[in-house]
């Protein structure tokens, strides 16, 4: 199997497709009389292959940028291109499109259908996109197969993050967002989760976003990216990315 | 302002969809309940002051004639504690504006002084002169809807003569507080007028010098109705009793208590209907508000509230709901009552009606919508008092789904959407079922509003205009023979005659006893066919005497068994009736049989009492007038206006009455479904947020919700189309079985107009919530743990 880490490692980084690029993008909320700057003329590139960490504390602008590349938000100024696309432009239902074929999301709070069993969830999605991946492999891949039919209410938290990822890359996304998706989870349940992201993203090729404030995280990337006061401060280069497993915190 | 109240306040003004459309169906309930109850009250109690000033009698009889002194004996029965006779008689009236004749009773008065008993209370101008024989009061109703003052001279026909009365008072009796022209189905003030005249002038134009045709009775406290009845008429057979009767057979208070009946009946359900979908609103909105509110409810306990305060805090909320809902209700129903009395104004004569107020009335009301909020909100107020503060600060447990009673296989086979519809509904089915019973009290509703309506194309189309071929009626003063009656038909115009004899005979089946016409029909009798009460023509055969299904019922006879009848007209001698058949009727008891074997039976020759005449429509005119100036004609009427008369009557009551049903009933529907659909939203924004957020477009989430609301809907309108049949039954057992049976089928258009009106409300409240599902906050809602 052509691996997507096979990918990553053979080509040079300047050779790789930027999927996803934010090219001087700003946010600013109107807060009543005031104006808060949540985004300040933000350029980014994401590469195929590619898991990045964007680390920061909260209010560093982190989420905003997230969701603004997710299309669940529009920037005050500035572009975001998605393979050549101007998604900045888009109106609502391009934005829903858009969404719905190429982006997986990740929440902290998982977001599970409470209604709907773990393969059903799956199937929320598997139903609505062009090229889905079977309900029942994504569910293998982040090792829960066994709990198919169970409820949200009867999973543990890390078992619904797990199924939430599932959920996420069964619709085969250009690109998996990530928003703190093990801060509502123990250390060793978070690392868990955080190994089924590693994996997604070198065995499908994802190219990964995740948020996190957890600076140790970012040892897990092939970069990190570190925000404050709504701009990027710091970018680093990991050549050999570790494993979640590895990590501790 | 407390800190307390003032959360109260903006809790409210955040859900007021809600608050608004629950009061208005407390609203709606309550002044369901002032209208109707505040009417019924009011009707009731001003009808009792009016009887019991005016002295309106217990017992009645009708007879030929008889000598003045009778009156000694029958004052000397044990129970009559008054006694007042008198003469009354039937003419007719003409006025320039009325296209026929108005009939005419004729009573008299005494001479000097009021009558003892069902006196007449003078509304305008003054008592008739003793001296003189052509003055009178009359009926104020009439000459109101005819504009006739004092001092105009009327032209009236009296027994076949034509004289000139100069009417000097407007007056209104008890005995005639609603009208029924003979021949008519329903009260026609404008076609009827009573003439009160003093008793010298009567005695003269009716040839009853010293005599008297009429009885009514005061009894004593303690009397045996029954026994006075009996005596009463052992002393009038001899000068032609027609059978004396208490006052619940008495024209005008009969058919006044048949509609406060039905009022009463409705009086008592519908608010019960209201209140009740408005308790269970309130008990949604509330259980919600409270799951929402858990984080504030652990922090007041926290702050050192005790749970009654925090518990009151709630209530409050649910209390001032139904305060608003009653005030509203109250104003409402005080403003509808006036119009509904008013309506009853137009064809009840009673003094002083007026929609009264009571205090008690606007107490119980104000209770009444009180104590279902109460009811809708005891449990979940006890929820929070009840929980401990700890707990209340974290998070409500995840609503937990199992495949339930939808079950596996079924959910397989459904899209997303649809198996977390089915799986909300199964987890919670008796919000589900409630929910469908909300929307079924709509449509019900609905349905008793339209079934009023259908009632009325039934009894005017299929009934009256099937059962009544001719085109003008005749009813003669006294039998004629049936060869005049022919000569009839040498009229020009006139295409056919027939005729017919109607006889009141009293029946006597053991104990059982009830006075009813006996109809003679003519060999041709297609004018007047016989019909069951599926409106199917039964033809009459010789040999046949057919009672009414009912009276057969009510007399306990089986078909070829016998009874004693006694005439109460002509010879009185009680003679053996067989029953051979019955016969479904819908209105009344009857005998029928052939007029051959009538006059074989009562040894008689052929004799008519009314004819029915088919005329040529531009010949009408000329022939009812005609007939009219006949001496032996008592009344000739027109068909085609006493079904106008009764319609237009009719429609306009109606109409109102089903606006206002169907208003109440849509506010009902919207309450429902809106708040049901906020709900929802409130709870599923979440999931509804994330959907959107894999991708799922506005229209497809919007399903979700509408999915859920539709079944309820889908569940909801034929209940209420079931229920709407049961409140009709309701409604329908409080009328006399023996006067009406109508049928209590309702039209296909009844019942696809009711659910309609329930869907459109649905989809109208639909959209309303839709338009926030559009504004879902997407970033927000995952930002949040529920």
């Amino acid at each position: 199997m052509h691996s997507s880490k096979a990918v990553y490692e053979d080509a040079g980084q300047a050779r790789r497709e930027v999927v996803l690029r934010a090219e001087h993008i700003s946010k600013v909320y109107r807060m009543g009389e005031v104006a808060v700057h949540a985004l300040n003329e933000v350029d980014f590139a994401l590469r195929a292959g590619e898991l990045v960490v964007l680390l920061g504390a909260s209010g560093s602008g982190k989420s905003t940028l997230l969701n603004i590349l997710g299309g669940l938000d529009t920037p005050t100024s500035g572009r975001v291109l998605h393979r050549g696309a101007v998604l900045s432009d888009a109106d609502e239902a391009q934005l829903t499109e858009y969404r719905r074929q190429h982006v997986g999301f990740v929440f902290q709070f998982y977001n599970l259908i409470p209604s709907l069993t773990a393969e059903e969830n799956l199937e929320l999605v598997t139903d609505i996109v062009d090229d889905p991946m079977p309900a029942k492999d994504a569910l293998e891949l982040v090792g829960l197969s066994e709990r198919r039919d169970h409820f949200p209410a009867q999973l543990s938290g890390g078992e619904q993050q797990r199924v939430a990822i599932a959920r996420a890359i069964a619709k085969r996304p250009q690109i998996l967002l990530c928003d703190e998706p093990t801060g509502a989870l123990d250390f060793h349940t978070g690392v868990r989760v955080l190994d089924v992201i590693q994996r997604v993203n070198r065995e499908l090729g994802t190219c990964t976003a995740v948020i996190t404030h957890n600076a140790p995280v970012g040892e897990m990337a092939h970069r990190v990216l570190t925000l404050s006061d709504g701009r990027i401060q710091r970018e680093h280069h990991n050549h050999n990315p570790k494993s979640p497993l590895e990590l501790s915190w | 302002m407390r800190a307390r109240t003032r959360k109260l306040l903006r809790d409210m003004g955040n859900m007021r969809g809600a608050v608004i459309t629950i009061s208005l169906v407390v609203a709606a309930g309550i002044a369901a309940f002032v209208t109707l109850r505040g009417t019924y009250l009011s009707l009731v109690s001003s009808r009792e002051r009016y009887y019991s000033q005016q002295r309106f009698a217990d017992v009645f009889a009708e007879l030929e004639r008889a000598p003045l002194g009778l009156a000694q004996k029958i004052l000397a029965m044990p129970g009559v504690a008054r006694i007042d006779t008198r003469i009354a008689g039937s003419g007719r009236l003409s006025l320039p504006e009325l296209i026929e004749p108005a009939q005419l009773t004729v009573v008299s008065i005494p001479d000097a002084g009021l009558p003892l008993l069902n006196g007449i209370e003078l509304r305008a101008g003054r008592m008739p002169s003793s001296e003189r024989d052509n003055e009178a009061v009359i009926s104020e109703q009439f000459a109101e809807l005819h504009g006739i003052e004092p001092g105009r001279v009327l032209r009236v026909v009296i027994e076949g003569r034509e004289r000139n009365v100069r009417v000097v008072g407007l007056a209104m009796s008890p005995e005639y507080i609603l009208v029924v022209p003979s021949g008519a189905s329903a009260p026609s003030p404008e076609r009827f007028a009573v003439l009160w005249m003093p008793r010298h002038a009567v005695e003269a134009a009716f040839d009853m010098r010293g005599a008297f045709n009429r009885v009514a009775i005061e009894l004593t406290p303690r009397a045996q109705p029954d026994m006075v009845l009996r005596g009463l008429d052992q002393l009038l057979d001899r000068y032609g009793g027609l059978g004396a009767y208490q006052r619940d057979r008495q024209l005008s208070h009969y058919v006044l208590n048949e509609d406060l009946k039905q009022l009463a009946t409705i009086a008592n359900i519908a608010p019960l209907i209201f209140l009740g979908v408005a308790a269970f609103l309130l008990n949604v909105v509330l259980s919600r508000l409270i799951e929402l509110d858990r984080p504030q409810i652990a922090t007041l306990k926290a702050l050192g509230y005790s749970d009654r305060e925090v518990g009151l805090h709630y209530l409050e909320l649910t209390l001032i709901i139904s305060a608003i809902g009653a005030l509203l209700g109250v104003a409402i129903g005080s403003w509808l009552g006036a119009q509904m009395t008013q309506l009853y104004v137009r064809f009840f004569r009673i003094p002083g009606l007026a929609f009264r107020m009571e205090a008690h009335l606007v107490a119980t009301a104000v209770l009444v919508s009180l104590g279902a909020g109460l009811a809708g909100s005891l449990l979940s107020v006890w929820r929070v008092m009840r929980l401990p503060p700890a707990e209340a600060m974290r998070p409500a447990a995840p609503p937990s789904y199992r495949q339930g009673f939808v079950g596996r296989w079924l959910t397989r086979e459904l899209g997303s959407s649809a198996r977390m519809v089915a799986r909300e509904l199964s987890r919670r089915p008796l919000r589900t079922l409630l929910s469908a019973i909300g929307i079924a009290a709509a449509t019900g509703i609905i349905v008793v509003g339209q079934h009023f309506s259908d009632a009325m194309r039934y009894l005017v189309d299929d009934f009256m205009q099937a059962n009544q071929r001719e085109t003008i009626e005749v009813t003669f003063v006294h039998p004629i023979a049936a060869d005049a009656v022919h000569a009839l038909s040498a009229m020009p115009g006139v295409q056919d005659v027939q005729w017919r004899s109607v006889l009141q005979v009293r029946l006597r089946a053991g104990h059982r006893e009830r006075t009813v016409a006996l109809i003679a029909h003519g060999l041709r009798h297609s004018l007047r066919p016989l019909l069951d009460a599926h409106g199917r023509e039964v033809p009459l055969h010789a040999g046949q005497v057919l009672f009414t299904d009912m009276l057969a019922k009510v007399l306990q006879l089986e078909p070829g068994d016998s009874l004693l009848a006694e005439p109460l007209q002509g010879d009185r001698t009680p003679r053996r009736l067989e029953m051979t058949g019955t016969l479904s009727e819908l209105i009344g008891l009857w005998v029928h049989m052939t007029a051959a074997d009538f006059q074989r039976w009562l040894g008689v020759g052929p004799m008519a009492t009314h004819a029915e005449l088919l005329v040529d429509a531009d010949r009408v005119a000329l022939v009812q007038a005609e007939l009219v100036d006949m001496p032996q004609v008592a009344s000739a009427t027109r068909k085609a206006l006493a079904i106008e008369d009764f319609r237009d009557q009719q429609s306009q009551t109606l109409g109102t009455f089903t606006l206002v049903l169907t208003l109440f009933a849509v506010t009902i529907a919207i309450s429902v479904v809106y708040n049901n659909a906020r709900i929802s939203l409130s709870m599923r924004a979440r999931e509804l947020a994330s959907m959107r957020v894999l991708g799922f477009r506005r229209s497809e989430i919007s399903w979700v919700l509408i999915g859920e609301l539709t079944m309820q809907v889908l569940l909801g309108i034929p209940l209420g189309l079931c229920f709407g049949r049961g409140l009709i039954e309701l409604m329908m057992a409080a009328s006399d079985p023996e006067q009406f049976r109508f049928p209590r089928e309702i039209s296909a258009h009844s019942y696809a107009l009711a659910a309609l009106v329930t869907a459109l409300a649905a989809i109208a409240s639909a959209l309303l919530v839709r338009r926030r599902l559009d504004r879902l906050d997407l970033i927000e809602v995952l930002k949040t743990r529920e």
